[in-house]
């Protein structure tokens, strides 16, 4: 049964695409002891202190936009939040990468992700015990980015995560929705903004042949 | 059961290959069948999506192990649906340009004089006209206003469009029919000259059966088998020598080693910039409107440095925010992600986002292999001469910079330049002498009787422009010559 939304297998299939892109990335960075991260199965994988009902969540994030409530779950959610900052901490209260529901889309099995969030949960967590003594998604909002830019620092391959989140939540309805990004449309000949009229903008050289170069 | 006989069989439906199809079965060949690898969508089927779901079901993303990616057309009509419809002629630098010992890149007979003809045929086809100002969005005024500033001329290009709606969807496949693709031109002259399009049929091998060719393909599961008289091979930058390279593999004798070398994305770099805050009245424009190709060129540069280029139009917030890196120009972001990152975003999308591609005479510095399941494949063969062309490029367009106050986001590392590229050229390259190219100066494969080559892979090196217009001529003169031998004297 298919119960995913026309949009929802789009953007599944955009994260698949690039995903294998970086999945290969890695691949081709040849093998590194930082990347030996755990691939596996993580959904036993639960922090106990997250289901203390009614307590903030230890991740400080009011949603962990479709993450499983794992640490794993926490690490990715909190990555993203990292990357674009959801609208719980936004002063201005634009959404982000947690209310897009990005970190969802490191965890749908479909997608060559899956098999990357245990090696991103490592990385982050590596650096993080420098950074704050504790996990990525238990330290500090400062302490996160000064984390995350380390292990960009020290391993350039880890853009590809940060690169995911991007893709994932600006290709987003979310995102779209609030720069203004129409997309379908009947053209805009007809806009009064849409051209600077008749006149040369610009020193033509081709002139008088066809706007082909000799 | 004895193969299935025809006189000729076309594989591919792009340019390459539906123009000779076409002219075979009006020259009277009763028996001409084209095998497309893709479905046939018509207009109606097309949609205004940025998806990728979508746009990999028009176009190919080939991905290779060195995790680039490249687009070629999947469907019937081929990369004429989903690219943007620039159709410039090649300039007589791009015909004269020549190898480090001197010798042409193109063959003798390749000129602007002999070539004329051919490019008015399939100008008159596909309706390519030149744009005037009026059509250009703003998208294009602003990539004028910045050349202009930097003293730099600018041209209006030569497109296949018709009255143009400048939606912004033209590499999804126009859903307003207002681009002449192959489907608007060709192909129903084609079928109502008899000639058959297939859909689904991925031709596996080619082998010589006698007199005759033997065309092995795959339609589902099904595997099958075709004789002809004449085989064009029009499968595209990447498929065409992948099919090659499979069929050489499977016992083809006598194709040389040129097959899959001298691949050229015909110096393509795409990236962003960013207006600069009052630069005109940036309120009043949006990115995201107008058509892919903002409708201009500049040749500004092409005599000193090699390459042309044109602003992107239609720009939608994926392609650009993924774009961004970090940076170290004051106007950037420092880093692209967190909330400096967002509210920079906010703040240029979409009133002072700009999009450019560079076009250029660059050497090859990749090369088309097979992974083990026969896919296409591409390797880099790093070149040091690669490497000065985007030094001029990046030299240049920092002048632009400057002048202009145009702040230039560098689109990928210099590594992954070409990535998503469309313009495949040369893998199977045209040559004056056996021993320099895969096809001869009239498309037959060198050594191969009847086995016909003239899509993007045999054009012999980067143009410079967009190429579909030269493909297409070039496919006009090869067939041209099977059809009027006499042709063949001039």
């Amino acid at each position: 049964m298919n119960t995913l939304s026309k949009q929802q297998r789009e953007r599944r299939r955009l994260l698949q695409v690039f995903s294998a892109l970086a999945a290969q990335f890695v691949q081709a960075c040849g093998p590194r002891a930082v990347l030996s991260g755990d691939a596996g199965d993580h959904d036993g994988d639960v922090d106990a202190s997250a289901s203390d009902s009614g307590a903030r969540h230890p991740t400080g994030l009011p949603t962990l936009g479709g993450a499983p409530d794992t640490l794993v779950g926490h690490a990715i959610a909190t990555l993203c939040d990292t990357v674009i900052p959801g609208a719980h901490r936004d002063p201005t209260g634009a959404p982000g990468a947690v209310d897009a529901g990005v970190p969802a889309l490191f965890f749908d099995r479909a997608l060559p992700a899956a098999a990357l969030v245990g090696l991103i949960r490592t990385v982050l967590d590596g650096v993080a015990s420098e950074v704050g003594g504790r996990a990525f998604s238990r330290l500090t909002v400062e302490q996160r980015e000064t984390a995350l830019q380390m292990a960009l620092d020290r391993l350039p391959e880890a853009e590809f995560a940060v690169q995911l989140v991007r893709l994932g939540y600006y290709a987003s309805p979310v995102a779209a929705r609030h720069l203004g990004y129409p997309g379908p449309n009947p053209g805009y000949r007809d806009d009064p903004d849409f051209s600077f009229g008749p006149d040369p903008l610009a020193r033509e050289i081709t002139t008088g042949t066809d706007g082909n170069f000799p | 059961m004895p193969n299935e006989r025809v006189d000729a069989v076309i594989i591919g439906s792009g340019y390459g290959g539906t123009i000779p199809a076409t002219r075979l079965a009006e020259a009277g060949m009763r028996r001409v069948v084209v095998l497309e690898r893709g479905v046939r969508k018509e207009t109606r089927e097309l949609e205004q999506s940025d998806a990728l779901a979508y746009q990999t079901a028009v176009v190919d993303l080939v991905v290779s192990s060195q995790n680039i990616a490249f687009r070629t057309g999947k469907l019937v009509g081929g990369a004429s649906i989903a690219m943007d419809g620039a159709m410039f002629r090649v300039p007589r630098r791009s015909f004269e340009r020549r190898d480090g010992a001197g010798r042409r890149h193109w063959p003798e007979r390749y000129t602007p004089e002999a070539m004329a003809p051919y490019y008015q045929r399939v100008e008159e086809m596909f309706g390519v006209r030149h744009f005037p100002w009026s059509e250009i969005p703003k998208a294009g005024g602003m990539f004028a206003k910045m050349l202009a500033r930097a003293d730099a001329s600018c041209d209006r290009a030569r497109m296949n469009y018709g009255d143009c709606l400048q939606c912004g969807f033209c590499a999804q496949g126009c859903i307003y029919n207002k681009k002449h693709t192959l489907l608007h031109t060709y192909i129903p002259r084609a079928e109502r000259a008899g000639a058959v399009f297939r859909t689904g049929c991925d031709v596996r091998t080619i082998e010589r059966s006698g007199a005759l060719w033997t065309v092995r393909y795959l339609e589902g599961a099904e595997a099958k088998a075709i004789d002809a008289d004449i085989v064009f091979v029009a499968g595209g930058g990447l498929h065409t020598p992948a099919l090659l390279l499979r069929s050489r593999a499977a016992g083809l004798a006598g194709l040389n080693a040129h097959v899959g070398e001298h691949f050229n994305h015909n110096g393509e770099l795409q990236f962003f910039g960013v207006l600069p805050e009052g630069f005109d009245d940036l309120d009043r424009y949006k990115c995201y409107a107008g058509m892919d190709n903002a409708g201009l060129m500049t040749w500004h540069w092409f005599e000193s440095d090699d390459f042309t280029l044109h602003p992107g139009g239609g720009i939608e917030p994926t392609v650009f925010a993924a774009a961004v890196q970090s940076s170290t120009d004051a106007r950037l972001p420092r880093k692209a992600w967190g909330m400096e990152f967002k509210r920079w975003v906010e703040s240029v999308y979409p009133h002072r986002v700009m999009g450019f591609s560079s076009l250029g005479l660059a050497d090859s510095h990749h090369a088309v292999t097979i992974k083990p399941d026969g896919s296409p494949d591409v390797v880099s063969r790093p070149r040091e001469s690669y490497d000065r062309y985007l030094d001029r490029l990046e030299a240049r367009v920092q002048e632009v910079s400057r002048a202009s106050g145009v702040a230039i986001i560098p689109g990928y590392p210099r590594r992954y330049s070409g990535m998503t590229s469309a313009h495949l050229l040369a893998a199977c390259r045209m040559s004056e002498r056996a021993e320099d190219g895969v096809v001869d100066p009239f498309g037959q494969v060198w050594g191969q009787r009847n086995l016909y080559l003239c899509d993007a892979s045999a054009i012999p090196y980067a143009l410079g422009v967009n190429p579909a217009l030269t493909i297409s001529a070039v496919a006009e003169r090869v067939v041209d010559g099977i059809i009027n031998p006499a042709s063949r004297m001039s």
